[in-house]
């Protein structure tokens, strides 16, 4: 086994130990895109999301879901607008964070 | 393989695990982690490390005054600094690396190629005078 094959096992544990707090990641960004539909996102769910939806970025693509950290990213500057901006990107923020998360469910 | 030791920081385990894999068994450095600012801070003292990696997005205190901290104490000032962060605009990064760090690479980074890239950054790096 070479140093990147352990690596890689490693990793690979990390992940099967991390995906149930990426899950609840993901669903604390479903809840406030869709509270953004429906024009009641409070500004304490939008601050957890967007914590949330930073963190995502920074780790799903480290294990390999650089398409996850791609979606998360665009969640993240979508959940940043207000106003009408913000009421107007809702149908695109569903469909980022729903193949966000038929994605990841394909990998958990 | 080099023997070098660097402190890593970032409050988000799996991101800190990942990243002390990518170092020690991909780029053989011994690796210390803090999962904090002020960790950081204590961890730099007692372990002089030769470099750090330096999450920038942290609650309590932040990777850019952690930096700061560090860069006021003269025993932990010449420790070279690479930040850590998951934002992508141009102006901030600029913004960073007007600090003085050594370098800044972006989040999610390649766990095959972390250690590459801050040897890359460590070597272009001109210590303060």
């Amino acid at each position: 086994m070479t140093p990147d094959d352990g690596a890689s096992s490693a990793i690979d544990a990390i992940w099967r130990s991390s995906r149930g707090e990426i899950g609840r990641r993901i669903s604390t960004v479903e809840e406030a895109v869709c509270a953004l539909r429906s024009q009641r996102l409070d500004d304490g769910l939008r601050g957890r999301a967007l914590c949330d939806a930073h963190k995502l970025t920074g780790a799903l693509g480290m294990f390999g879901f650089t398409n996850g950290s791609v979606l998360s990213r665009e969640l993240e500057q979508g959940l940043e607008l207000r106003g009408e901006a913000a009421h107007g990107a809702g149908p695109q923020l569903t469909a980022l964070v729903h193949t966000l998360r038929r994605e990841f469910d394909a990998r958990a | 393989m080099s023997s070098k030791r660097i402190l890593l920081v970032d409050d988000e385990d799996d991101i800190r695990e990942v990243a002390a894999i990518s170092m020690q068994a991909v780029g053989g450095w011994n690796v210390a982690a803090a999962d904090s600012g002020t960790d950081a801070i204590a961890k730099a003292l007692s372990v002089q490390p030769d470099a750090i990696l330096l999450d920038v997005m942290m609650p309590d205190m932040d990777g850019l005054t952690t930096f700061g901290f560090l860069q006021a104490d003269a025993r932990t000032s010449d420790i070279p600094v690479i930040l850590l962060t998951a934002k992508t605009q141009a102006a901030e990064r600029r913004s960073f690396e007007a600090l003085g760090v050594a370098g800044v690479l972006s989040k999610p980074f390649d766990p095959m190629t972390l250690a590459a890239e801050v040897e890359a950054l460590l070597a272009g790096h001109k210590a303060p005078a």
